[in-house]
């Protein structure tokens, strides 16, 4: 070997120096990281009572996955899903999600179908700052809960709320309203929602009949409900306790007393529930797939999500398609995975996938889309096992949601750029 | 009018808690059977609650024949309470710590039972209607619809209930099962084949709460999450009714019905706690429960 001179010291670290320096270059990156592709990490609750929703938002994950991969990717790369069960449990669902980011070097989360989900999915983003994009209600648009990096195309308590508050308005169903649900944030969230439209289109808002979270026996509670003698009742419930009130309100014969709206339905439920239970009353949803009739987008949706489920598509599906999609093509559009440059292409960001066009906010990310009120079928009237509803009308647009003020944000800047 | 409300409300809410009340009881008397002989408290109680619902569903399903799924559901499901006793539980009796094992075992089955149910059944809940004879409504009362079906689950309590009383108290079996709630190990000693009297006792508490599950699956989501709330309401209910006794969770299912349905009037945000309250009174003023026998459940 021939000996170390200072000279060829000298060339070998400039020869190093020159290869790091090389591989520093953007091309270089793209050639050498060409074939790895880029992992979207998800978390769903394939365990626990939201297990069905679970696998249709998967279902829809993957479309919309199979959708961007076709379009050629991400930075010519071409995303990989990585999906973790969440257990329905906060701390299950952060100990994933930090897995995902730290381990599996995912650059996004996506998930959280409810509250709690969502609040431990926030935390873990904001921790480790990447962008979370929920699948369900966008509930933490409040100054102070938010984590800037956190986005969601589906509805807010307060947009569901006040679509259904001003179809009932609109309809001319009467002045006196009230409400029946759940004890529990959620739904205190609607009540809000109500009572500000109540006051703003000269409605009488009665107040609530609380039943207690998870009862399966809403009969108790529903005279006391039908005591206020109330034009409309709203009815916020979720899942299993919806089935069993929707049954039980079928049963007491409140749909003859007073118009019954569900706050927010969802197509599971009213199968669980069987034919003909939601007869007569309305329902609010982000997406129906009867939509497909009017948009394109929903119909390739539509028989993607059939062909690889072999039933039709819930409303929080369509969500999670628009969610993911919103991500991926946002890193598309900036040409990078950097969180700070893929939220600020989410940021005012318009599209339009599976309904109207719709856009996300800049200073607070809630989704300004149509909110569906839709009325249930008799089991005479459908035409096939999923034709539970009927689409009566589209409520949408800024006069549904609360404006950015009233959450504490200002309208006027971005949200990344005030949280 | 009383404290705001109409006496025909008043008369509504009764009657919804005398409804709420049998369905308890129903499901109440197995699990006290089962702490009243065995000691064991069991977790796994509301486990075939829910399997008789998916029975029942299953019978209808196949035979459209919902009476017949009365039958079937609780025989099916004290079949699936045998094989737990004698396959699992079994196992434990006589061993150290066997009750506080005897609860680990049978948490442990409910939470395996419901992801077995998932993996046949699929994770949606099963639609499972009101039989068309008994929709419809029996009367009208104060505006309200007393529903036919509501009258029918009065009925079957009230049928059920003497026949368990005379099973109880007029066969060999009960007189075995009444006697071992009061001295285990004499029963033991007297020669009595007390493995298979706990294996029929256990399979009596699984066909009752099966039996309760068919009958409330019209009203409620079908679904493998359905036992866990009946669960903690008949824990309640034996509490404050008094663990193996007959007369407990007829007194202790009526009481928490009614209370359950009058709160949801009159305070409806403390209906999330009144019975817990109910239980913690009934624990420090007379703790083996309002018909429980001395020395039965106060430790």
């Amino acid at each position: 070997m021939a000996p170390m001179t200072r000279r060829s010291i000298l060339k070998g670290m400039a020869t190093t120096a020159g290869f790091a320096g090389v591989a520093e270059f953007p091309f270089v990156n793209r050639v050498a990281l060409g074939d790895q592709p880029i992992k979207l990490g998800a978390l769903y609750p394939f365990t626990g009572p939201m297990a069905l929703e679970a696998q249709e938002m998967l279902a829809a994950t993957q479309i919309a996955v199979e959708d961007v991969n076709a379009g050629g990717g991400v930075l010519g790369r071409k995303v990989e899903l990585i999906t973790r069960d969440s257990e329905f449990k906060p701390e299950v669902m952060k100990r994933k999600a930090t897995e995902l980011v730290e381990v599996e070097k995912s650059p996004f989360l996506v998930g959280a179908l409810v509250g709690f989900e969502g609040i431990a999915l926030s935390e873990v983003g904001c921790k480790n700052e990447v962008v979370v994009g929920f699948y369900g209600q966008n509930f933490l648009t409040v100054k102070g809960k938010m984590c800037k990096y956190q986005y969601g195309t589906n509805l807010t308590p307060y947009q569901t709320a006040a679509a259904a508050a001003r179809f009932v308005h609109q309809q001319g169903f009467g002045k006196k309203w009230h409400m029946l649900a759940n004890n529990y944030s959620w739904p205190q969230m609607f009540e809000r929602a109500y009572a500000i439209v109540a006051k703003q289109v000269g409605a009488e808002w009665t107040g609530v009949t609380w039943a207690p979270l998870g009862t399966r026996d809403f009969l108790p509670f529903l005279p006391k409900a039908a005591a206020v003698k109330a034009d409309v009742i709203f009815v916020v419930t979720w899942a299993a306790d919806q089935v069993a009130c929707a049954k039980q309100i079928q049963e007491f014969g409140l749909r003859k007393q007073t118009q019954v709206i569900h706050g927010i339905t969802e197509l599971t439920f009213a199968e669980a529930a069987g034919k003909g239970v939601y007869e007569g009353t309305y329902s609010g949803t982000p997406w129906y797939w009867h939509l497909k009739d009017k948009y394109p987008g929903a119909k390739a949706y539509y028989d993607k999500h059939v062909a690889k489920r072999k039933r039709a598509p819930s409303g929080y599906a369509a969500s999670t398609y628009a969610t993911v999609r919103v991500l991926l093509d946002s890193a598309k559009e900036v040409k990078s995975l950097e969180t700070e440059k893929v939220i600020r292409a989410i940021e005012g960001r318009k599209f339009q996938y599976l309904k109207g066009p719709e856009y996300i906010r800049a200073c607070d990310h809630v989704d300004i889309q149509e909110v569906f009120l839709c009325k249930g079928k008799s089991a005479a009237a459908m035409k096939d096992e999923w034709d539970y509803f009927d689409i009566v009308q589209a409520v949408g647009g800024e006069e549904t949601a609360e404006t950015c003020e009233s959450e504490g944000f200002d309208p006027k800047k971005r949200l990344s750029d005030q949280a | 009018m009383l404290f705001g409300y109409p006496l025909d409300v008043w008369a509504t809410q009764l009657f919804i808690g005398l409804v709420n009340g049998c369905i308890l009881i129903l499901v109440a008397q197995g699990l006290s059977i089962v702490f009243g002989l065995m000691g064991i408290i069991n977790f796994a109680h509301g486990i075939f609650y829910m399997l008789g619902a998916y029975a029942g569903w299953v019978t209808v399903r196949a035979t459209g024949n919902f009476w017949l799924a009365l039958v079937v559901a609780p025989l099916a499901v004290a079949v699936v309470g045998m094989l737990v006793e004698v396959g699992v539980l079994r196992r434990i009796y006589g061993t150290r710590n066997a009750n506080f094992a005897g609860v680990l075992v049978t948490y442990g089955l409910a939470i395996m039972i419901p992801d077995v149910v998932r993996m046949i059944f699929g994770r949606p809940g099963k639609p499972f209607a009101v039989p068309s004879v008994l929709t419809g409504t029996l009367f009208t009362f104060g505006g309200t619809d007393i529903g036919s079906y509501r009258i029918f689950i009065i009925g079957v309590t009230a049928a059920l209930l003497p026949l368990l009383w005379l099973l109880l108290n007029r066969t060999n079996l009960g007189m075995v099962i009444r006697a071992g709630t009061s001295d285990n190990l004499m029963v033991q000693l007297l020669g009595i084949n007390v493995a298979r009297t706990w294996t029929v006792t256990y399979a009596l508490g699984a066909a009752l709460a099966a039996l309760g599950g068919v009958i409330t699956a019209p009203l409620i989501a079908v679904a493998p999450e359905m036992g866990g709330l009946i669960l903690i309401e008949c824990f309640i209910v034996t509490v404050v009714g008094g663990m193996g006794s007959f007369g407990g969770p007829i007194a202790g299912g009526l009481l928490i019905g009614t209370v359950l349905a009058i709160t949801g009037m009159l305070y409806d945000v403390l209906a999330d706690v009144v019975i817990y309250l109910l239980m913690a009174v009934v624990l420090l003023v007379r703790p083996r429960g309002l018909f429980g026998q001395e020395g039965v459940s106060e430790e």
